[in-house]
């Protein structure tokens, strides 16, 4: 394969990641709303974090880095949210905010 | 944990296993069309699992937080296989700090791959990689 035929390759697979990231980021703020709803459960908190994690390490390989950034940021938090021993949605603030943060982000891409 | 063994032959048969079909696409494309490798593609641990024995990889190269059966677990079932048992070990992950790393470390592997990577630059990280284990 050539570089030119490559660098096209590449570009589809980009084409397809983007396509995919409405629905992906529709997956995290429904997760997110189930964990506002029922902050003592890990489930949706989990999902989101292994959402945040993925986004985090796949976006900037497709050239979107400030993604990645933002990803990583909302992927720390929400490890420091699943930390805590007694939640609230309250603790959920921050999150949600570095959550919308990213679809804003990501509905520019 | 036993050190993984010396690799002697060159870099060519590569066992990865990633469950996001994005990522993994790239990597894919980068690994065989940039680096010439022949990758068997795998979608998570049990896959890799059922795929390992007939494919026979020189290297296993694995994403760590995957639902299910995440990479340290994988490479722990791995190494209970007879064709896999001491076959070197990669992780990739977006998560690499230095107490992680000695994790990776603790668990056999050659070393770390950061998420995200240049697709132009993943197969030479890990022949690196591979290279380091024959100095």
């Amino acid at each position: 394969m050539s570089m030119a035929a490559f660098q096209e390759a590449l570009a589809r697979l980009r084409v397809d990641f983007i396509a995919q990231l409405p629905a992906r980021m529709a997956l995290a703020q429904q997760w997110m709303a189930e964990a506002q709803a029922a902050p003592g459960a890990d489930g949706p908190l989990a999902e989101l974090h292994r959402f945040a994690h993925t986004m985090a390490g796949t976006a900037g390989s497709f050239g979107f880095q400030p993604v990645t950034v933002q990803a990583r940021e909302l992927e720390h938090e929400l490890a420091r949210v699943r930390n805590l021993s007694d939640r609230s949605a309250g603790d959920l603030g921050r999150a949600a905010t570095l959550l919308e943060q990213l679809a804003a982000l990501v509905a520019h891409v | 944990m036993m050190p993984t063994p010396v690799p002697r032959q060159p870099l060519q048969r590569v066992l990865y296993v990633e469950d996001d079909a994005s990522i993994r696409a790239v990597a894919v494309l980068a690994l065989e069309k940039v680096g010439g490798l022949t990758v068997q593609a795998c979608t998570g641990g049990q896959d890799a699992i059922a795929r390992a024995a007939a494919f026979a990889p020189q290297l296993l190269l694995l994403d760590v937080m995957m639902p299910g059966m995440d990479g340290f677990t994988t490479l722990a079932r791995l190494r209970e296989l007879p064709g896999t048992a001491d076959t070197p070990a990669v992780f990739m992950t977006a998560k690499v700090q230095p107490a992680e790393s000695l994790r990776y470390k603790q668990a056999g592997a050659l070393g770390v791959i950061a998420k995200p990577f240049d697709p132009m630059q993943l197969a030479r990280l890990l022949r690196d990689l591979w290279q380091e284990q024959l100095s």
